[in-house]
């Protein structure tokens, strides 16, 4: 009897030891369109144990096996959904939740989705596109740039420009991904429209600390702008016209379910205005003609081939183009310039298993400018042409792949690694002279193109011990350079302890390494901003920041946190004093540039509602920005330009009803700090020589001896608002949308100059302040279908 | 929507009455800044060239920028130039200058000669300076080639190439400046004019000096020998305009006279221009500020 009860232990005992699994996994998708919902809540209540879906809405939650559990699965503005699912085999789910279509109060779930407390992950910040569709905008073209500005520890640059400046960084410190592509011209005439077309776009997801480790290559943020994929269940469209632009966007499927298309464009019309005109008050024996616009198109299809296989292939196409060509009878002159990006990304999803998943991503980015000049005249009957093409750019080949591995509640595991090309073009100069058809000259001149590769590894374990959940990782990168290898380990962390009272403590630490740089003055973004790689002179950028905050969710519906950093930058890169690159010919570079240190902290305070008929947000950063070069302020650390003490931002949407609503934001900020002069001497002397050759001495001022941005413009302070009719109809809505950029007027200074005024009849040299963009009101029409 | 219209009417009254009471004023406005008092200091600007047969020094006295008034040109100030320490050489006040002045050295300027100018201003302090005057610049050859190219701008102009044989071992500096004489046909008026020349070139080692000249430094080039290549500017080539002669100077020049130069021109480049970045001009005074630069000039006529 004792050997049989033993035998009949011994034979239970592997199951007893081995506890059985069962894990279901599938995907969280839009019910009305097929989009998949990224980190939707997926939530065992029995044992509270859950997991939220990814970038493709994959989910995947591993139990112990047993009769059967009830699942809710719940994402912000969805209706929730319960499900009881049988844990004796696995299973793969397909979970379409239904969208609110009431502005009623929203039914409050106690898991609706991944609350800020939970995330493990600092600095991060998710807007959703429709909050950010709602913010007024400059000329009434929103702009998702300009939209996370309004964001803590993020500073704009001068007035109406949309660099991002991220917890002291500069701009080209920010990785920015399109569906995945880095994108390296992110702005429109000059820097004050993005290329991001918010209509085409489905989540935004700012980094600005605590990176994990599948992030690398940029010092300062990440920011992901994920295009929609296009609606598998029905045909829709939306668009907009409006002062100076219109666009349309059409989605919908090409085989329901399974295969969808989106393709969506932007374009202004300034120069269809000024044609008409132009030809109407041109001599007859002139020809003028003028090309003034820029463009946007997305384009997108996804198919899927099964519950484990999809593919999606997206694309993108942008560019500013300035040009106006001239012809008198044999005289004919055209110049100008055009610069933008063409960005193609397949991506291929693959469930390999329950619980592991794999993203394969191919990718393709060009970003260049030309500027060209080109006359044509006839002399003695001989046709005499020239041209000068200055060309600029980068280029990148790429592919990564990222799996994602979910072996319990507990842990989730994501490594990849990838591999970019990148040919740099950091300016050259083609010149060509015909003259009666015999090419004279036809030569190149400039730099030379310059390649580099970039590799990198991952991996991370987002895990928890109770209430300490812990991401831990590490990313490897090696960039090859000219004959010249650099590599780098860069170990990343994230904290969060959730204590009784559903308050998170978290902290974070990061490293850095930034292999490729964008020259560009401080002052204004410029299409001719170089993209440069590292070199064996110009080192790598590094950086390494550690945070510490607390957050937590009140009611339900305000996310708090509170969160306060330190970054130190290594090598980073300025011009010399003096230098520009404006339309150069820079046979090298590397001689105009220095490299040295930044070091920047602060305290960020972030409150946002997401849900309601009022949603929002508040924001303030205290910080300092320091920078340090020996060969600038004569090696003394100086205030960065755009060192900000404070800064707030509130931001306010509320629907009055259906049909009404209304948009506000205000922004305060501490002036820009500015290098001025503070004394003067007559440190010229040049010769004025007339046409016959008398010349006359003249002595001109030269001022000096400004500490390096050593004084402050005045606060920056500005309110835009909006205001927004609707009318709804059975299958389309239209809408009106008026808005008011710097309602009230307030002449923030962009400059600082000197000048003089008299008073009294006696003259004072004075400093001016000059500001460039006054109240600006605009209209726009908006629809769907 | 009954309202629709109403704001676009408001919102258009809002815009005309705004931007009718636009003015200049409207977009500026005087701030007050605390900045720190300067303190004067003597200021010297003084260029010595070989083959001079005069000493020229403009000293001033440096004020706060919002100072107003005129500069101050000290007549009490104690001006002299001395050669390796020795042999001062005391320069006098002109008043029609307003600098001070003085026959140059017997011996003239010696190449490889330390220089060094001082300037004493009662209540002010001193102010000096030092420059090794340069040899002569090598020039291998200049030649000149009529209606050779088109320039730049697209139109067809004069070429000139000068061959340059720099020193090994040391940084050199070039100044080069070109004069014109020509007849230019106007409605029906002929004018002889004689005045400096624009270069235009591609060559990125040649920088843009003052007064349309160009700078060049021997980094790209250091001990080999050099083809300098740019055309002349001139804006149209027909009977109307003729070139009759041209005066090319080049200088070997001191590194603070180089950079001075170029320093000098981004400045004035960058003057009002709020995306610029700020340029500090290069000075060599001690104890005060301006600039002291030798330069050391060959000169030929081509026609």
């Amino acid at each position: 009897m004792r050997k049989t009860l033993l035998l009949l232990l011994v034979a239970a005992l592997p199951c007893i030891l081995t506890a059985q699994k069962t894990t279901i996994s599938g995907y969280i998708t839009d019910g009305s369109s097929g989009e998949p919902l990224i980190s939707a809540n997926v939530f065992e209540a029995r044992l509270e144990v859950g997991t939220v879906s990814n970038v493709y809405g994959f989910f995947s939650l591993t139990l112990e096996s047993r009769d059967s559990a009830v699942l809710l699965f719940s994402y912000i503005g969805y209706q929730p959904q319960e499900l009881r699912v049988a844990l004796s085999a696995n299973a793969t789910l397909q979970i379409a939740l239904q969208p609110f279509v009431e502005l009623a109060t929203v039914e409050v779930r106690a898991d609706r989705s991944e609350r800020i407390e939970q995330r493990t992950q600092m600095g991060r910040i998710e807007v959703p596109i429709e909050q950010i569709k709602r913010v007024p905008a400059l000329l009434g073209e929103v702009d998702v740039l300009k939209s996370l500005q309004l964001l803590p520890g993020v500073q704009s640059g001068g007035e109406g420009q949309n660099g991002l400046y991220v917890r002291g960084g500069s701009p080209d410190q920010n990785l920015v991904l399109l569906d995945g592509v880095p994108v390296y011209n992110v702005s429109h005439v000059l820097g004050i429209f993005s290329v991001f077309n918010a209509d085409a776009i489905k989540n935004v997801t700012l980094t600005k600390g605590g990176f994990p480790a599948r992030y690398g290559g940029r010092l300062s943020s990440v920011l992901e702008i994920n295009m929609k994929e296009g609606n598998t269940k029905a045909f829709h469209g939306e668009g907009s016209i409006g002062l100076i632009s219109s666009k349309l966007t059409l989605e919908g499927p090409i085989i329901k379910d399974k295969t969808s298309f989106l393709i969506s464009a932007r374009r202004t019309y300034a120069d269809l205005i000024f044609k008409p005109i132009i030809k109407a008050v041109q001599p007859p024996d002139q020809k003028f003609d003028i090309a003034l616009y820029f463009y946007d198109f997305n384009a997108k299809i996804q198919h899927k081939f099964n519950d484990r296989h999809r593919l999606y292939l997206s694309a993108y196409s942008g560019a500013d183009v300035f040009q106006t060509t001239f012809r008198e009878q044999n005289d004919a002159f055209s110049g100008g310039l055009d610069w933008g990006n063409l960005i193609s990304a397949a991506r291929w999803n693959w469930q390999i298993s329950p619980r592991l998943f794999a993203n394969t991503t191919l990718t393709y980015s060009r970003y260049k400018i030309d500027i060209l000049s080109a006359q044509e005249s006839k002399f003695n009957n001989v046709v005499e042409k020239f041209s000068a093409k200055y060309i600029s750019g980068i280029e990148d080949l790429g592919g990564k792949i990222d799996f994602d591995f979910i072996p319990n509640p507990r842990h989730y595991i994501r490594f990849g690694g990838g591999a970019t090309n990148h040919t740099y073009n950091p300016g050259a100069l083609a010149l060509k002279e015909q003259s009666g058809g015999t090419t004279n000259i036809d030569t190149l001149l400039g730099s030379r193109k310059a390649f580099s590769t970039e590799y990198f590894l991952y991996a991370e374990d987002d895990f928890s011990l109770g209430a300490l959940k812990i991401n831990a990782g590490l990313h490897a990168s090696a960039f090859d350079v000219e004959g010249k290898l650099y590599t780098s380990l860069q170990p990343r962390l994230g904290l969060r302890y959730l204590m009784k009272n559903k308050l998170s403590l978290k902290a974070g630490f990061s490293t850095m390494v930034q292999y490729i740089n964008l020259l560009t003055s401080e002052a204004l973004s410029l299409p001719t901003d170089l993209w440069v790689p590292s070199t064996r002179s110009v080192l790598p950028q590094q950086a390494w920041q550690v945070s510490v905050g607390a957050a937590r969710t009140f009611w339900d519906e305000f996310e708090f946190s509170l969160e306060g950093y330190y970054k130190k930058m290594s090598n980073v890169i300025s011009f010399k004093e003096g230098a520009s690159f404006l339309f150069g010919l820079e046979n090298d570079w590397q001689d105009k540039v220095t490299q040295g240190e930044g070091e920047s902290y602060g305290l960020e305070l972030f409150l946002q509602k997401k849900a309601g008929k009022t949603t929002g947000w508040i924001g303030y950063t205290l910080s300092w920005n320091w920078r340090q070069f020996d060969e600038i302020n004569g090696g003394r650390r100086y205030p960065f330009r755009y060192d900000r003490r404070h800064d707030v931002s509130v931001v306010i949407n509320h629907d009055f009803s259906k049909r009404v609503g209304l948009s506000a934001a205000w922004v305060y900020g501490t002036g820009n700090a500015v290098t001025l002069n503070t004394f003067r001497y007559p440190g010229y002397i040049g010769q004025f020589t007339d046409i016959f050759g008398n010349t006359t001495d003249y002595v001109s001022d030269v001022e000096s001896g400004g500490e390096r941005n050593a004084f402050r413009m005045r606060d920056y302070h500005r309110l835009d608002i909006s205001l927004e009719l609707r009318k709804q109809r059975p299958k389309s809505e239209r809408k009106w949308v008026f808005g008011v950029y710097n309602a009230y007027w307030r002449r923030n200074p962009y400059f600082m100059t000197t000048g003089s005024v008299f008073e009294n009849g006696v003259s004072r040299r004075v400093f001016r302040e000059v500001s460039i963009l006054p109240i600006i009101p605009s209209v726009s029409y908006q629809f769907k279908f | 929507m009954k309202y629709t219209a109403f704001i676009f009417a408001l919102l258009s009254a809002i815009t005309a009455l705004t931007y009718s009471s636009c003015t200049e004023d409207s977009f500026s406005q005087i701030v007050e800044i605390d900045l720190p008092e300067h303190r004067p200091r003597p200021v010297i600007a003084s260029q010595i060239n070989a083959g001079d047969t005069l000493v020229q020094a403009l000293v001033s006295i440096s004020m706060g920028v919002l100072d107003t008034g005129n500069y101050v040109y000290p007549a009490n100030a104690t001006v002299r130039l001395l050669r390796e320490g020795q042999e001062p050489l005391p320069l006098t006040f002109n008043p029609d200058k307003k600098s001070y002045t003085a026959p140059a050295p017997a011996a003239g300027f010696v190449p490889g000669a330390r220089y060094r100018i001082e300037a004493q201003v009662p209540g002010y302090g001193t102010a000096y300076s030092e420059q090794i005057m340069p040899g002569a610049p090598d020039v291998a050859s200049v030649e000149l080639r009529r209606n050779a190219v088109i320039n730049p701008n697209g139109n067809r102009s004069d070429e000139m190439l000068i061959t340059i044989d720099d020193p090994a071992g040391s940084a050199n500096y070039y100044r080069i400046e070109l004069w014109q004489e020509g007849t230019l046909i106007f409605l029906d008026d002929t004018i002889e004019y004689n005045n400096p020349a624009y270069l235009e070139s591609n060559d990125p080692n040649l920088q843009d000096g003052s007064s349309g000249g160009k700078v060049l430094a021997d980094g790209a080039f250091d001990g080999t020998r050099y083809i300098v290549r740019f055309s002349t500017g001139r804006t149209w080539i027909d009977a109307s305009n003729t070139v009759h002669k041209y005066t090319l100077r080049i200088a070997q020049i001191t590194r603070d006279a180089y950079l001075y130069d170029r320093t000098i021109t981004q400045y004035y480049r960058a003057l009002g221009n709020p995306f610029a970045e700020p340029v500090t001009v290069h000075s060599n005074i001690e104890g005060g500020y301006g600039v002291f630069r030798a330069a050391h000039w060959r000169e030929w006529e081509l026609r």
